[in-house]
């Protein structure tokens, strides 16, 4: 079986990870910050040496600013909802996950808020950080309190200039407090960028950072991170937290102001892990051997007469085709009948197909990880020829 | 040997002063203290021997840990 569905969720896992879970399961998965006995101190030591590695990891210093959500959507829906008020204007990006667009689409529908999408200029040959931060700067709006933006599209390997975006939010924030305007809060979709592409959360002036554990962070399924930096979102949901029980909110302090209800203990103990990994290989690393493996791809399935490629000049984890007149669907069962595994279809992000131009039925996506190599590119390929031969004879 | 206890918020911010006093090389248990004179409820602190209580206080207060209260 070849593997290229790693946009999805990463496999295999690294042993670490899978005899961590295993462990936590077995020798220590007391419930954390809910007892003094040891199971529970135990867990409690393993979640916090998380946060202190999720923190290290993307540059954000202050491990009580990493809370534990059940996936990377739901820690989009703390930021966002968190931060917005009635009357409020969103900016948000042309590439935009489902986990963003229907969020901000809710509440732009029932009047509660406005919205905007910038140009991200994916298909613009002469596209720069510049251009993009003009699109933006042009639908800043007195009363724009949130820009949203994903790092890196989860259908291409189109990388937005989140360090720029960041210092443009920085910029009008200056102003706004020189002025007394609404303070613009920077929210980053980093699903399809943590463990691909480096993240430094203080130097690119994020305030929000949504993760999950189980996709370029190789842990478990059933977790994600928001990492919060001098921001202070509403509560989505409120609940136990083992802290101030007798009081009747849940109170200031991070990370369990947004942590109620038990936490993910084993995910987390196994994507400690997967964070460990990862940092031992070396992000930069990582993306080196995807971009090798996305330009070995392109250079042999780009040179098939039947197959189009969407945003091409955009090398790194994420490849997006089709196959002249076959539904993207049929192609992705028919690669599974070769032991191919990829994702077909509009991969929740609508706005990123229309951006790209795909057909109906969307398009066929290749995710490459750490454990891919050249060699299943070459079987791939083949996998691709032979599938032409039946389509098309 | 007499231990002290100094009562700091959640079960993460208890970690955290572990954390931070383990790199002075100073010894703490993470505990859990229900009753701290406030009744809000539950709270976690840390416990360590009450000869450090001075290094203790020193450095988390240098940390921005604030101790809600200290048990001896």
């Amino acid at each position: 079986m070849i593997y290229f569905d790693n946009a999805a969720t990463s496999f295999p896992k690294p042993n670490a990870v899978s005899d961590e879970v295993y462990k936590c399961i077995t020798q220590y998965c007391g419930n954390p910050g809910r007892a003094g006995h040891r199971m529970s101190i135990a867990a409690a030591e393993k979640v916090y040496e998380c946060r202190e590695m999720a923190a290290e990891l993307f540059g954000l210093g202050d491990p009580t600013g990493v809370i534990f959500t059940l996936n990377t959507t739901h820690a989009l829906n703390i930021a966002i909802k968190g931060c917005m008020h009635r009357g409020g204007h969103v900016i948000i990006s042309d590439m935009e996950h489902n986990s963003v667009y229907r969020v901000i689409r809710k509440y732009a529908d029932a009047g509660f808020i406005r919205y905007d999408i910038f140009d991200s200029g994916v298909l613009h040959t002469d596209r720069s950080a510049e251009r993009i931060c003009a699109s933006i700067s042009s639908l800043v709006r007195p009363e724009t309190e949130l820009i949203i933006c994903t790092h890196a599209s989860n259908v291409c390997s189109a990388v937005m200039p989140i360090k720029e975006i960041g210092d443009l939010c920085g910029r009008i924030n200056a102003e706004r407090a020189r002025s007394g305007g609404v303070r613009i809060c920077f929210i980053v979709d980093g699903a399809a960028s943590a463990g691909h592409v480096p993240i430094n959360m203080a130097s690119m002036g994020i305030n929000a950072l949504a993760l999950p554990s189980h996709k370029g962070l190789y842990g478990p399924q059933g977790c994600g991170i928001l990492l919060l930096r001098g921001l202070k979102p509403d509560t989505l949901i409120e609940g136990g937290n083992g802290v101030r029980s007798l009081e009747p909110d849940m109170g200031d302090e991070l990370p369990e102001r947004y942590e109620a209800g038990t936490v993910a203990t084993p995910a987390i103990a196994g994507l400690c892990e997967g964070m460990r990994y990862v940092r031992s290989i070396g992000i930069s690393r990582i993306a080196e051997h995807e971009a090798a493996l996305y330009s070995q791809t392109l250079r042999l399935i780009g040179s098939l007469p039947y197959v189009q490629v969407y945003g091409a000049s955009h090398v790194g984890a994420t490849l997006l085709f089709n196959m002249k007149g076959l539904e993207a669907d049929d192609v992705g069962m028919r690669l599974d009948r070769y032991g191919i595994c990829v994702r077909s279809g509009y991969h929740c992000a609508p706005l990123a197909h229309r951006t790209l131009h795909t057909p109906p039925g969307g398009a066929v996506r290749l995710s490459f990880g750490i454990y891919n190599t050249p060699r299943q590119v070459i079987a791939l390929y083949e996998a691709l020829k032979r599938i032409a031969d039946e389509a098309y004879r | 040997m007499a231990r002290a206890r100094a009562v700091i918020g959640s079960v993460t911010s208890a970690m955290r002063a572990r954390s931070v006093l383990e790199r002075e090389v100073i010894r703490v248990d993470v505990v859990k203290i229900t009753d701290t004179g406030d009744r809000r409820g539950c709270v976690y602190g840390i416990e360590f021997s009450d000869t450090q209580t001075e290094n203790v206080l020193r450095i988390l207060n240098r940390s921005r840990i604030t101790v809600k209260r200290l048990i001896r």
